[in-house]
């Protein structure tokens, strides 16, 4: 009979996974009411070790646009998964430079009505269903200083910038200029396609070690300086807003308070080899299930490798890892849980990992 | 659990956790792709012709044993137990037939074969051991969603794709707990 059974299961399989093939292209299974995702071909350039003066002066241009442009826009987001599935969303965006921002889902479905917002503060995230408010740090109020560490890396050509060629973007020109590690292959790329007269960032692709693209995101519809209410990138006065513990970043692991490593309830680890270029950049403890974990930043200034730790007591002291999927490596070093996140190439999580002490 | 999908009779949502829980585990990938290789072999065997005279000596064999079995309903059950196993072993059925004399001990002794592993064996098969080492995977989505927010902030990322990603850790987080570790990092 079982054996019986799992021959009937496995002739059903091929059908199974055809049938439900648009269901799975889609994280809530309306992917049939989606926006269609523009055609986005591999990046075959995985290093530019000279920058292009012109692709400077664009990129810096863009990174100053980011503390003063006002736009609002149409936009369009697809999400790449190494299996092939897409997962695409429209959201009307709304930017005030450093002042503040707003995002009103449109499509999928599941998502239509959410609505984020940022006003340097604190960002938010409001779902009607739930009616309440999750509060967040402020992403634009990082920007601020990130932005200036960004252009550092620029004109120091830590980050290799080149025109590549010109396009339309929602009706206006555009010059798409390459932004990669100068460290040859170890890390992901991007793409900007970047309106030459104000820097406005028209679309942006994200690519893997490999050169397949991860995310696309590019305006359909975009006007620049509009007017805004006043209360435009505020919460919904009429919710109740929710914040999420988030403690003071530390400026280094070591530099963490001696009265907070008990509360840890471990000794934190730190890698004794990173990828080229990459640096320390900021550690955070946070709250998971009521017990303080720890999240320690690196960057080469285009890519954020992470490394989360919490107690795992019961898996004894031994270490081992696991390869989940790109970009991600689970495992256990010491008694400790770590969880590895960056989008590099998988030799280098291991060695990362491996470094662990 | 992957009985239970290849049989198409799970929840939409469990099947979408079991599909990506297939694009991460190579081992239970492994064993889905084994099935689904066996279903294909199985496709390939040469299809068996019929004589042309099967269909009318089977509808007779049928009408045949119709009789006996009402003759046999009218009989004590002593004498209908002895008609069974004297049927079960006469030189014309199945058992004793030339072409499946040597299949048919074969086919018997890897039944009771069977009997006795599904006796023996526990309820579940072992996890594979790579689930063994896996660690709490509630705690690598929480992580993920704390990158995403982390990352959106950056310069030269993608805040909407961020957001998306976050959207999707965030909701299986709410939603029973566990991890979907379906979303990558940018």
């Amino acid at each position: 009979m079982r054996p019986m059974r799992l021959v009937c299961c496995a002739a059903g399989f091929t059908a199974v996974a055809l049938s439900c093939a648009p269901v799975f292209a889609s994280e809530w299974g309306d992917s049939l009411r989606q926006p269609p995702a523009r055609n986005v071909p591999r990046n075959t350039i995985s290093a530019v070790s000279i920058s292009d003066p012109v692709a400077v002066d664009l990129v810096l241009k863009m990174l100053a646009a980011q503390r003063t442009l006002a736009y609002t826009g149409v936009q369009t987001t697809t999400l790449y998964t190494t299996s092939g599935t897409t997962t695409t969303s429209e959201q009307s965006i709304t930017r005030n430079g450093l002042q503040g921002m707003r995002m009103d889902y449109l499509s999928p479905e599941s998502l239509a009505g959410e609505r984020r917002g940022d006003n340097g503060r604190f960002l938010w995230h409001y779902v009607p269903n739930r009616k309440q408010v999750e509060q967040l740090p402020s992403a634009i109020g990082r920007l601020r200083s990130e932005a200036n560490r960004a252009a550092t890396a620029v004109r120091r050509a830590e980050i290799g910038v080149k025109v590549i060629s010109d396009d339309t973007v929602a009706g206006r020109r555009a010059t798409i200029v390459q932004a990669s590690p100068t460290a040859i292959g170890n890390a992901g790329s991007r793409r900007f396609w970047i309106d030459p007269t104000n820097g406005a960032q028209l679309r942006i692709i994200v690519y893997r070690p490999d050169g397949s693209p991860v995310s696309d995101s590019y305006f359909t519809q975009i006007s620049y300086n509009p007017q805004f209410e006043p209360t435009v990138f505020e919460p919904p006065s009429d919710t109740v807003i929710v914040p999420r513990r988030v403690d003071r970043p530390f400026k280094s692991v070591k530099q963490i308070p001696p009265g907070i490593v008990p509360s840890l309830k471990f000794d934190p680890v730190e890698p004794s080899y990173l990828p080229a270029g990459f640096r320390f950049d900021t550690a955070q403890m946070f709250d998971y299930k009521g017990n303080p974990a720890l999240g320690v930043r690196y960057g080469n200034g285009l890519t954020v490798m992470s490394i989360y730790e919490a107690p795992a007591p019961a898996a004894g002291t031994a270490s081992r890892y696991k390869v989940s999927r790109p970009g991600m490596l689970t495992g256990v070093i010491g008694g400790i849980k770590i969880v590895l996140l960056a989008n590099i190439e998988t030799n280098e999580l291991i060695r990362v990992f491996q470094s662990l002490r | 659990m992957i009985s239970e999908y290849l049989d198409n009779s799970l929840s939409a949502d469990k099947m979408w956790k079991v599909q990506m829980h297939l694009s991460i585990c190579p081992d239970c990938a492994k064993l889905a792709e084994s099935l689904s290789e066996t279903v294909t072999l199985i496709r390939q065997l040469p299809a068996q012709t019929l004589s042309p005279s099967f269909d009318t000596n089977l509808a007779s064999r049928i009408a045949e044993a119709a009789k006996q079995k009402q003759q046999l309903a009218r009989a004590p059950w002593v004498i209908r137990a002895a008609r069974q196993v004297s049927t079960a072993f006469s030189t014309d059925s199945i058992i004793y037939s030339r072409k499946y004399r040597l299949t048919a001990p074969v086919a018997l002794a890897t039944a009771m074969l069977g009997v006795a592993l599904l006796l023996s064996s526990p309820s579940q098969v072992a996890p594979p051991e790579t689930h063994a080492v896996a660690p709490d995977s509630a705690f690598a989505t929480a992580c993920m969603h704390q990158n995403h927010t982390y990352i959106s902030g950056q310069p030269f990322a993608d805040p909407s794709a961020q957001a998306l990603l976050q959207r999707q850790a965030d909701d299986h987080l709410r939603r029973d707990g566990a991890a979907l570790l379906g979303s990558e990092n940018i």
